[in-house]
């Protein structure tokens, strides 16, 4: 899981500093909404809008919950102008450090399972799993309660596990 | 909810301390739980790891763009965002040419009065200059009188005009307003008729019928009868044309009208006309028009002012000596000619010579009953003054009203206003409306590429 710190909400709001903490987050979560070819505009719109919007952030939640909030309104209406379908998951042909966790588990088959997950599952479990936001951060930025969040992420995982046993015989 | 629906919250450590105890009791009676919890950390904690970090690209655009996007204010974005902000442009141009529009519609239409008003201007300059020249005429006859100079104003009103046919024409275009106003005794306002001459028309000299020159030593007797004329009348007292308008407010139309019929009586005038009416307010007037000989006008005027409170005054006197001396003089010379066109006709032998000597015949006498119809008009005017009198009773003047408070004064000011305000809006509304086909497509287009742009 990636490490995200959590950062206080800059009084002097500077979108350029802003931009120069968060584009990296921003820029992966559309990459992994809409693809790469479209990350880049997506992002970059992302700012933009942030830009324009700036003087009514309050504060009330967290800027990067913030800034992943206007990232997913605008992969969708990027995805659905350009009628994009949400990639693939892409995992790392090693293991990191060669634990005993990662080698259980065929990257392949970890990959189809998350790759067959619906939109929604999908979308919770990189909320949580890969960019690191709590339930209630991943149901800001995608506008549903966090009761939902926690339903998707247990759903997903039962499917996940199906998956993987499906193509295995289990984990064990 | 059940505990295996729980198990991924308990792991993620998203549940309540109260659910989470649970939980763990769930978990310490079954292995199976256990398990499932083990696995899901597992595969969750996989997740994380294996998933791809992709390295983000565009940063250096994005803060590029940012910086040129940074908000400023609107008319500083509208130069330097035209392409984005082309909706406002729009919308600006439109409103300030339907602004600007009437404004410009009304600027033309003052200015077209204006010229108008120039024109006017002009032409009562004009007309001013030649009633000046006018007012100089008889004065300039009145100076060549006294002056001793009646010779060089008998050359030109009477030798020129009367007896030169060819003079005449030379004399009229020559001397110009003297000419002409010796000609018609009376002087006529309007610069056209001064030493102006219209190519193709005749002259006011030329209009006048030509006679056959007389011999030298008529007219020689001509100017001496003229001179004489004019000798014998500056030997008399000025002839003096005066008229008086009075308003007098009285108490009694009815006792004042006939006080002033007496007093016109009694000083050798008469009441030459008057009537009376009623105003509005049923307050009754009376209208008269008095005849008084000159010498007893101050007199009469004095008197008049006396039936009550003079509310306006004025008199106006017009001195007719030169005039009349000059008429009278003419009339002399034309009976002369008239003598001589007698006394050729006696002598005509040919039928053609004495039907042409009676034409001229005709004209003379025709112009001798003209003068002395005027000669005599003048005298008239000259010896009995005329005195418009207006009599009228005294009305109640009605109350004054108050003068508004500074708050009524505000108060009305700030409907007007927002009157004014009010239709200003509800005009450009309709313009707006009305002209939406026109400005809606663009401001849609506009919109529309804006959108695309960014999108």
């Amino acid at each position: 899981m990636q490490a995200v710190q959590e950062e206080s909400v800059p009084r002097g709001l500077d979108i350029a500093e802003i931009a120069k903490q968060h584009y990296a987050l921003v820029y992966r979560f559309c990459a992994r909404r809409i693809g790469v070819d479209a990350a880049q505009d997506a992002a970059q719109e992302t700012f933009l809008t942030a830009q324009r919007v700036l003087g009514k952030f309050r504060g009330d939640s967290a800027l990067r919950t913030w800034l992943l909030g206007i990232a997913h309104n605008e992969c969708r209406r990027v995805s659905r102008n350009r009628k994009l379908e949400m990639p693939g998951i892409d995992l790392k042909d090693a293991p990191t450090d060669g634990s005993f966790d990662q080698m259980i588990v065929d990257r392949h088959a970890l990959s189809e399972a998350l790759n067959k997950l619906s939109p929604e599952h999908r979308e919770v479990v990189l909320l949580h799993e890969v960019e690191g936001l709590s339930y209630d951060e991943a149901a800001a930025v995608i506008g549903v309660p966090a009761g939902t969040v926690k339903s998707r992420l247990h759903h997903a995982f039962v499917n996940l596990r199906k998956s993987l046993q499906e193509y295995s015989g289990g984990v064990r | 909810m059940t505990v295996m629906e729980d198990l991924k919250a308990y792991v993620d450590g998203e549940l309540s301390p109260a659910r989470r105890s649970e939980i763990e009791t769930a978990m310490e009676q079954d292995e199976a739980l256990r398990q499932e919890v083990e696995e899901i950390r597992v595969l969750s904690r996989l997740i994380g790891d294996c998933v791809v970090e992709l390295e983000p690209v565009g940063l250096s655009e994005t803060l590029a763009l940012l910086e040129r996007r940074k908000p400023r204010p609107l008319f500083i974005r509208l130069f330097t965002e035209p392409r984005r902000l082309a909706w406002v442009w729009a919308m600006s141009l439109f409103l300030l040419v339907a602004i600007l529009m009437p404004l410009v519609r009304r600027s033309d239409l003052d200015q077209s009065v204006a010229f108008n008003t120039g024109e006017t201007a002009s032409s009562d300059k004009a007309a001013a200059s030649g009633q000046a020249e006018i007012e100089k005429a008889p004065a300039r006859v009145q100076s060549g009188l006294s002056g001793g100079k009646s010779k060089a104003v008998s050359r030109s009103g009477v030798d020129e005009d009367v007896n030169s046919p060819d003079r005449q024409t030379k004399g009229s275009r020559g001397t110009g307003s003297s000419g002409y106003t010796m000609n018609n005794g009376t002087p006529s306002k309007g610069g056209a008729g001064f030493g102006i001459e219209i190519d193709g028309l005749p002259s006011q000299a030329e209009m006048q019928p030509t006679a056959p020159k007389p011999a030298g030593p008529a007219e020689h007797k001509q100017r001496e009868v003229a001179q004489r004329a004019t000798r014998q009348l500056l030997g008399q007292p000025p002839l003096l044309i005066r008229d008086g308008d009075l308003t007098v407010q009285v108490a009694s139309v009815k006792k004042a009208a006939p006080e002033a019929t007496t007093l016109a009586k009694s000083l050798g005038g008469y009441v030459e006309s008057s009537s009376s009416s009623s105003d509005e307010n049923d307050v009754p007037q009376a209208q008269m028009t008095l005849r008084i000989p000159e010498p007893k006008f101050d007199q009469a005027m004095t008197g008049l002012s006396k039936l009550g409170l003079v509310k306006s005054e004025s008199v106006t006197g017009q001195d007719v000596t030169a005039q009349v001396a000059d008429t009278e003089a003419r009339v002399k010379v034309l009976k002369t000619s008239e003598q001589s066109y007698i006394a050729m006709l006696a002598k005509a032998r040919k039928v053609d010579d004495a039907l042409s000597i009676r034409d001229r015949l005709d004209d003379v006498r025709q112009q001798i009953e003209s003068m002395e119809a005027q000669a005599k008009t003048l005298r008239d005017q000259a010896t009995y003054s005329t005195i418009t009198l207006a009599l009228a009773e005294k009305v109640e003047a009605p109350k004054p009203q108050p003068a508004p408070g500074w708050f009524d004064t505000a108060w009305s000011g700030a409907v007007e206003r927002a009157s004014g305000l009010g239709k200003w809006l509800a005009e450009v509304g309709m313009n707006l409306v009305l002209l939406a086909p026109a400005w809606v497509p663009i401001v849609g287009l506009a919109w529309w590429l804006g959108r695309r742009r960014r999108g």
